[in-house]
């Protein structure tokens, strides 16, 4: 008998939420234990941030790849306007706004006219666990082409989706309902043993998708939303077969969704605790 | 355990292992299809079907013959036909239908047995119990296949995803029947087909990343570990290096046609899970096997 399962995540909006939440930290702490290969599923995902200019994106990919091809050089974590490839001339404000808002989510901070740095804790959290990934995979500098859609590119994207999600505290509500959408494949029984399965029934996906249509804060969007949680999922290869059942990618469901779960039910635990003492 | 260090044990009994492991997935599908066993790693149907696609197409490699093979897709038609109306009439093959293969697949009129005489030796077909019928498919080929062979079948259940997709689940049951059959009868007989070389070797990848203590298979396949294996079967085996080099690439594209490897990590490839549950079960079953053979010697 299942204590903590995909109805108890989808059914209310606040555990959905916090689900997805806790979804996006693990996937980050996966990534400081050195398990980067999460990352790539999360790759374009900034381009559904409602709150972020397109161009942070590419500014944010530049500056990391620099930052990592020397991490222990500080004069690489800043950036400049000038610098930044793939931006015409005349884009150079697009530039200026994505600077700001990289200030404004706190990952970076004004050194100087035109010119931002890094903050530490994103080198510490997003630039060093991927630093000798990015040494073996990429050349010089003046080779990184931005828009290429390659394992190296596809990673430090996902990073940088999930850390400013992370550092935002708001996600996209397309993402919220990936979760959700994913949540089936794992539940957790009364003694706090997390069961996990590649496989998502026909049934419980759409249980879960009905429960979160449901939602009122989802409900007046929820069909342009899914379908973009869906394409997501297909674009990005997380899930890999949908007939008979939805098969899921293995990565997913074991760093990312198993994780988030026992974090949920650690914590519905705790509360249920602090209350019974009251 | 360290990675990059190879389980030998493993790569000794490889083929006891490999052997097991095809009985597990073959007992799987019966638990989860047909119902008649026990279901043991898996819980549900789905992912039986699941795990049934990561066997695709080994039976389109040259294992089996390609008329015996175009045989088999006929009669996976016949099956899927024959569940989708639910006449079991269909699955008796009378004479004239015999005949019809001969012409349409050009097989030598005399040595026609010689082709079909495979499929009875691995229980696809078996003589029939009518007097006007020669042949019918075996029941448990039927059960088995039946169900999502329906979809290959009527043009008008199938949308093309589906299609695909059953396609798949078909080509992956039919291949672990056979599999499952033809290794329970080269354990009786000498000759026989046994199990591919690229099968086997995908493997014993997995095997030998098999944990003494705890009993689990790491589910990530490091360069370390493939060359480790590589070593074993050519310098301490006596393999040959060329036959192995061109089973390493055979293995390697089968496991990503697959699916079997699901990507790439900073360590080496990720492994799909349920790949991964049904080696960890094969090598329960078979320590267990040489537990109860060992207690058997002892109390002779």
């Amino acid at each position: 008998m299942p204590v903590v399962d995909f109805k108890t995540v989808t059914r209310k909006y606040a555990s959905l939420r916090r689900f997805a939440g806790e979804a996006t930290e693990v996937a980050l702490e996966a990534v400081k234990n050195g398990r980067i290969e999460i990352a790539q599923y999360f790759a374009k995902l900034l381009y559904f941030l409602p709150f972020a200019p397109r161009s942070v994106e590419k500014v944010l990919t530049y500056a990391v790849l620099k930052a990592g091809k020397d991490p222990q050089d500080p004069t690489m974590y800043e950036v400049r306007v000038s610098e930044v490839p793939g931006f015409d001339p005349d884009e150079r404000d697009s530039i200026v706004s994505a600077f700001k808002s990289l200030c404004e989510l706190d990952i970076a901070e004004v050194v100087g006219a035109d010119k931002i740095k890094l903050k530490a804790d994103v080198i510490r959290d997003v630039v060093l666990p991927i630093a000798p990934f990015i040494a073996e995979n990429v050349g010089t500098l003046r080779e990184i082409r931005v828009d290429d859609v390659s394992y190296v590119t596809k990673t430090i994207l996902g990073i940088n989706a999930l850390y400013v999600m992370y550092r935002a505290g708001r996600l996209p509500s397309s993402f919220t309902i990936m979760m959700g959408l994913l949540s089936p494949t794992t539940w957790v029984e009364r003694d706090g043993t997390v069961n996990r399965k590649t496989t998502i029934s026909r049934d419980e996906w759409l249980t879960a998708k009905k429960y979160m249509a449901s939602l009122k804060p989802l409900r007046d969007k929820f069909e342009v939303e899914y379908f973009k949680a869906v394409g997501f999922m297909h674009e990005n290869r997380i899930v890999i077969g949908s007939y008979p059942a939805f098969e899921i990618v293995g990565s997913i469901v074991d760093l990312m969704i198993a994780p988030a779960y026992k974090r949920l039910y650690d914590l519905r635990r705790q509360r249920a605790v602090t209350r019974a003492r009251k | 355990m360290s990675s990059g260090v190879v389980n030998k044990w493993a790569l000794k009994h490889y083929k006891g292992l490999t052997e097991e492991a095809i009985f597990v997935a073959m007992d799987e599908l019966e638990a989860h299809i047909t119902g008649t066993k026990k279901p043991t790693f898996l819980s549900s149907k789905d992912e039986t079907y699941v795990l049934a696609k990561r066997f695709k197409g080994v039976l389109y490699r040259p294992f089996l013959k390609q008329k015996p093979m175009k045989i088999i897709q006929a009669l996976i038609d016949r099956c899927g036909q024959a569940y989708y109306d639910k006449d079991l009439d269909l699955l008796y093959i009378p004479k004239e239908t015999i005949d019809e293969w001969v012409m349409a697949f050009q097989i030598p009129p005399d040595k026609a047995d010689d082709y079909i005489r495979p499929l009875l030796i691995l229980k696809v077909l078996e003589p029939s119990d009518r007097r006007e019928y020669v042949y019918k498919v075996s029941h448990d080929f039927f059960r088995l296949v039946g169900e999502p062979a329906q979809y290959l079948v009527d043009s008008r259940l199938s949308d093309p995803a589906k299609f695909g997709e059953s396609m798949e689940i078909v080509s992956g049951l039919t291949s672990v029947y056979v599999l499952s059959h033809s290794v329970k009868v080269s354990q009786y007989v000498e000759e026989g087909a046994r199990i591919p070389w690229f099968l086997k070797l995908a493997m014993v990848y997995t095997f030998s990343g098999l944990d003494p203590v705890s009993k689990d298979i790491r589910d990530v396949l490091e360069p370390e570990r493939i060359n480790a294996v590589d070593d074993y079967f050519v310098i301490e085996k006596g393999f040959s290096a060329e036959f192995w080099k061109s089973t390493r690439v055979d293995a390697f594209t089968y496991m990503t046609e697959n699916r079997i490897i699901e990507n790439t990590t900073s360590e080496g490839y990720k492994l799909n899970t349920l790949w991964v549950r049904l080696h960890k079960e094969a090598v329960r079953r078979y320590v267990q096997r040489i537990i109860t053979r060992y207690r058997a010697m002892w109390y002779r």
